[in-house]
């Protein structure tokens, strides 16, 4: 579990609050997505969560224990963070030395880090390109091996900053089916995203941010057609919703839907009642 | 590990009296004390010569900046004290003062870079090039490569923090361990730099850079009285501190003589 208890930060001393009194609460095995305009202080708000930052006030909890007594190393058999640009991190001659580098620093046995390796190259669909150099890939199989490189030291929390720039369609199914899959393993996966449409279709949590405060956090389709958070935290919702207040403009009562299937039962029921009066 | 180090070689907006010098002047004050330096080996001479140097930090108000790059090489300076009082001693009296005098020297060479670096502007930098007769294409390279520091500090910065999120540390084991851990961060490094470069070629012909051969320029550079002023006086000082070099007892010995400690 992780847990941000009032937490404050900044970068230097003189410099403005960053992060401005957050407290949340993320359980073992949620999947939430951290939303909010270009410097709201996600990318912050995540680097405290491995230790890479700490903070100038308050405290953060992995699992019951303070950020500050460990290290980096340490948290991060705990916390697994991907960053944005998989070329930020790939340096090995092939994808596997690229996972098996991951894994010096465990406390495991041969074995069992040999058998860790197999089976993660086999969980992010990596076998066929095991011996291929990972600069030689394409962007998506890029990034699938900078998510293995982390995944391969089973961390508990698997942190993914941007994951969906510059992916295309094809790409970002394939991210979601790979993050359904490794949720299976009872993983906490938390998203960075600017990516509205792909956070409203796959994930069930969503923290806004805004200035470097919690502006919204709740259920997804309820964050999202909440007009009030969306226009005060300047996003843009989904489609969907866009469309249902357009409507909303004409027919006041046309409730906001929380998916495509629930707008098309609106819209259905919505026709019935008032546009079959109207022709009679 | 920080980049504390390059912040004395990063160009700050400014408006004081050596912000406005021209910068032929400042990268002839830069070379001044870079040949002064490197001629003179004793501990006084490089005293004198940082004594001289170091008002111009204070004027520019960058002596804060200069100060972090100090910092951040104060291990090599002790290094360099320490192994050049092992080495230097087993064969003279004066180790330790020409050890000082080897920091000393060092101490010189980043302070006048400094005060080009902390004071001119890229494109003042490209200019100032172009005005002694290098080729644009140069000019521009070098001036380019400058204003690529910051980025690249930042980009050092965010590759440390992906390697350190699978578990690499980079403070700990011995030498060759350590020297061994940034290879995952040079490999990256390198490969995002060539890539980058390529981008900002493609970018800057799509741009038509390079298509007239006679360029003009926003900014014309043009020597004022001032700048006469400190070129004369920088003139004055590079002939003398070589005449003090070459011409025999144009100063008593114990000005040139290393410190008996």
């Amino acid at each position: 579990m992780i847990v941000l208890d009032k937490v404050f930060f900044k970068y230097s001393k003189d410099g403005p609050w960053v992060l401005n009194d957050i407290s949340l609460q993320i359980d073992d095995g949620e999947y939430v997505a951290i939303l909010g305009q270009n410097g709201a202080g996600k990318s912050t708000l995540v680097r405290l969560l491995n230790g890479l930052l700490h903070p100038t006030l308050g405290n953060v909890y992995i699992n019951g224990n303070n950020t500050r007594k460990f290290t980096v190393a340490e948290l991060s058999k705990e916390i697994g963070l991907v960053f944005q640009n998989p070329e930020h991190q790939l340096f090995a001659p092939t994808v596997k030395e690229e996972l098996d580098f991951s894994l010096r620093s465990m406390e495991w046995t041969s074995e069992e880090k040999q058998e860790t390796l197999e089976e993660s190259l086999n969980q992010l669909n990596l076998v066929s390109l095991a011996d291929r150099s990972p600069f030689k890939l394409s962007g998506g199989e890029k990034r699938r091996t900078s998510i293995g490189a982390i995944w391969v030291r089973k961390p508990t929390v698997l942190i993914l900053d941007e994951p969906t720039t510059g992916q295309d369609a094809a790409q970002k199914k394939n991210l979601a089916n790979l993050i359904t899959q490794l949720r299976e393993h009872g993983k906490t996966i938390i998203l960075v995203t600017h990516d509205i449409e792909f956070t409203s279709k796959y994930c069930p949590r969503v923290v806004i941010m805004k200035d470097g405060q919690i502006f919204g956090d709740g259920p997804t389709a309820r964050v999202f057609s909440n007009k009030k958070i969306m226009t005060e935290a300047r996003m843009l919702p989904p489609q969907l919703i866009r469309l249902a207040w357009k409507i909303q403009e004409s027919f006041p009562t046309f409730p906001t839907p929380t998916s495509p299937l629930e707008f098309s039962q609106i819209l259905h029921h919505y026709l019935q009642e008032h546009l079959a009066g109207e022709v009679e | 590990m920080s980049f504390k180090i390059l912040e004395g070689f990063r160009y700050l907006e400014g408006d004081t009296f050596v912000h406005r010098l021209d910068p032929r002047v400042k990268m002839f004050l830069a070379l001044t004390f870079m040949i002064l330096s490197l001629v003179f080996d004793t501990l006084l001479p490089e005293i004198i010569l940082f004594i001289l140097v170091l008002p111009f930090l204070v004027i520019a108000r960058r002596v804060g900046r200069w100060f972090l790059t100090l910092k951040g090489i104060s291990i090599l300076l002790v290094l360099i004290l320490v192994l050049n009082t092992i080495f230097v001693t087993s064969t003279t009296t004066s180790g330790f003062s020409s050890a000082l005098a080897m920091c000393m020297r060092l101490i010189v060479l980043i302070s006048c870079f400094s005060v080009f670096f902390l004071t001119v502007h890229p494109d003042e930098l490209a200019n100032a090039l172009v005005a002694l007769k290098l080729p644009y294409s140069f000019a521009f390279s070098i001036s380019l490569s400058f204003r690529y520091v910051p980025t690249l500090a930042m980009e050092v910065q965010t590759i440390m923090e992906a390697q350190k999120s699978r578990g690499l540390e980079l403070e700990k084991g011995g030498f060759y361990t350590r020297v061994k851990n940034f290879l995952p961060i040079l490999v990256p490094l390198v490969l995002l730099s060539i890539r980058r470069s390529l981008l900002v070629a493609e970018s800057l012909e799509s741009r038509g850079f390079g298509s007239s051969e006679k360029r003009t320029f926003y900014q014309k550079l043009s020597m004022k009285g001032k700048d006469w002023v400190i070129f004369t006086l920088l003139l004055g000082i590079l002939v003398l501190g070589i005449l003090v070099k070459v011409v025999p007892n144009l100063v008593p010995a114990w000005f040139l003589a290393p410190w008996p400690i």
